[in-house]
């Protein structure tokens, strides 16, 4: 590819040449020679494809925002000699670098540089594509531009924080033993009633109080704990972030998802995500340390949409979540949200909705003045009768002022009381 | 080194713009060509200093043109021409590449000089063939010929360092 300067070198000599030729001026004919003879310069050599071995290396692939992960690319030339080589590593947008992802100078055969950056933990999944090679002549006068592939996938998952108990006791559970109380009597802990002794009860479960009162064998039930799916809603809808600057209240709401992905998980639970937004993200219930991972990368590629058919509450696809489980719910709540909220308790759902309080977010980050708490006194008016509606209707709603930590604001659920039950 | 062989050759250009207006009666026109050739002393980083280089070689191309038509001595115009282009091309190398290593830089003066000689060598070529110096037949092929040899020379040593 030839340069702008080499452009304008070839129109000056060519027009030298048309006006030595309309003038018939011989003196400009030959004025016209160094001009030729510089703009042919550059074709003396053959530019080819640079040789060129591309090594990225990341010093972990996997980690929570707020860290910094290291990237090495190494670039070694195994053809000839490069005068001028200009190599930028086509960094996603969104990333925030210390140090210096770009190389320009000369690199000679068998020659190896590396550049070394540092990438600052912000959530989100950062796919590298490769290097922008650029390699030119030292006059300036010819280039050529090639991309060297060198993928690579970065994931900065959302913080976690480690929550306290969560009691839920949903009308559905799996078969598997877990830490849910299933409503039904069996192998367990916690009692749950008697019934009369048969022949195969075990002897150690009798009520001898009982069967001194009434004069038969009567023998204890406990409650059977298994583990039941769980799904969590994120509701990545645009109409309730509020940013100002770097703060965001979505932000919050999905660390409030992975802490709670991260506790039901670790009670056992097979825990599906939905991030409910430009698009359905589903992330299919299972349990385990995998699936953890599978839950994290699905919260930090979540992001916000307006899309039409996701507007309102109206179009979650209940199908995906079986009937009787819990469901958690995390959205700023909208007013057009009570009535699809409604619809699916009396699915029977069980639903909790944590609710990370815009009105307090925004408050925090406006300036100080007479407005401002005005302001605030009508929008919590409205969301607390937007909470209150929805706490008639059976639902549980968590109202979080993301200024305190999530455990702070679920101890309001109080410790003992089954808080998800139906 | 580089940013000195730039300010030399902006200095030289404008001066061979001098030599070649004072004879056709034109001074005044040589002593612009000059004053503006020594624009590109002027160091700066902004991008309007990055069009001075393009400026400078479109106003001394226009310059020699005119300096044609009014009779100006062709092997003046011809060096004035060759010494824009490197000054031209020295100001773009150093705004791709101001702090660009010695070695580079050496390698580059090099590279040029290949062009740099075959520029001064069609000069001369020119000036012994319109007969302006009063050179005999065998002086002036020896000389061509030695001219010659070493560009060769030159073009050989920079295909080499190229691989």
């Amino acid at each position: 590819m030839m340069t702008k300067a080499w452009f304008l070198l070839v129109s000056l000599s060519l027009m030298l040449i048309y006006l030595g030729l309309v003038c018939r001026n011989s003196s400009l004919l030959a004025l016209a020679f160094p001009y030729l003879l510089f703009s042919l310069g550059p074709f003396w050599r053959k530019m080819l494809r640079p040789n060129l071995k591309v090594q990225r290396e990341f010093e972990n692939v996997f980690l929570p925002d707020g860290q910094t992960c290291r990237i090495k690319i190494s670039l070694t030339n195994g053809g000839e000699a490069l005068d001028e080589i200009k190599v930028v590593d086509l960094v996603p947008r969104r990333a925030q670098l210390e140090g210096i992802c770009e190389y320009f100078g000369p690199l000679r055969p068998g020659q190896t540089i590396s550049l070394d950056y540092t990438i600052h933990g912000l959530r989100g999944k950062y796919e590298f594509s490769g290097l922008f090679v650029s390699v030119g002549d030292l006059w300036g006068l010819r280039r050529r531009e090639d991309f060297y592939p060198a993928p690579g996938t970065l994931t900065f998952f959302p913080q976690t924080e480690n929550l306290q108990k969560i009691m839920i006791s949903p009308r559905r559970t799996r078969i598997f033993t877990g830490l849910i109380k299933s409503r039904e009597s069996g192998t367990g802990v916690e009692f749950w009633g008697t019934r009369a002794y048969v022949p195969g009860d075990s002897l150690r479960h009798l009520n001898w109080k009982a069967v001194g009162r009434w004069d038969f064998l009567i023998t204890n039930l406990f409650e059977q704990e298994r583990i039941a799916d769980v799904g969590i809603i994120l509701d990545a809808r645009r109409i309730g972030e509020v940013r100002r600057g770097k703060e965001s209240l979505f932000e919050h709401a999905v660390r409030a998802a992975a802490s709670l992905a991260k506790y039901f998980l670790e009670e056992g639970n097979r825990v599906g995500l939905l991030v409910y937004g430009n698009y359905i993200a589903w992330t299919y219930p299972a349990v385990g340390k995998q699936h953890y991972a599978r839950i994290m990368a699905a919260l930090a590629e979540a992001e916000l949409g307006d899309h039409a058919v996701f507007k309102e509450f109206q179009n979650i696809p209940t199908r995906l979540f079986p009937p009787g489980s819990p469901l958690v719910i995390i959205s700023p709540l909208h007013y057009k949200d009570i009535f699809p909220l409604r619809y699916l308790r009396a699915l029977d759902y069980q639903i909790l909705i944590i609710s990370p309080n815009p009105v307090a977010f925004e408050e925090s980050l406006l300036p100080h003045d007479q407005f401002r708490h005005t302001a605030a006194r009508i929008a919590n008016g409205e969301r607390n009768m937007i909470i209150s509606r929805l706490r008639r209707s059976g639902l549980k709603v968590v109202d979080w002022n993301v200024q305190q930590p999530l455990r702070l604001a679920l101890r309001t659920l109080g410790e003992k009381g089954r808080c998800l039950s139906g | 080194m580089l940013i000195w062989v730039k300010r030399l050759l902006a200095i030289f250009s404008g001066t061979l713009l001098l030599i070649m207006f004072f004879p056709a009666g034109s001074t005044w026109i040589g002593i612009a060509g000059l004053i503006l050739n020594l624009v590109m002393i002027i160091p700066g980083k902004r991008s309007f200093f990055q069009f001075i280089p393009h400026f400078i070689l479109l106003l001394n191309t226009g310059l020699l043109i005119y300096g044609i038509f009014c009779g100006g001595n062709l092997l003046w115009a011809l060096l004035a021409a060759v010494v824009t282009l490197f000054a031209w091309n020295t100001s773009l190398f150093l705004s791709r590449w101001p702090a660009a290593p010695h070695e580079v830089q050496r390698l580059y003066l090099r590279r040029t000089g290949v062009a740099l000689m075959s520029g001064f060598g069609l000069g001369f070529s020119t000036i012994f063939a319109q007969g302006k110096l009063s050179l005999a037949f065998w002086p002036t092929l020896f000389l061509m010929l030695a001219a010659g040899a070493f560009l060769l020379k030159l073009l050989r040593e920079a295909r080499i360092e190229g691989k």
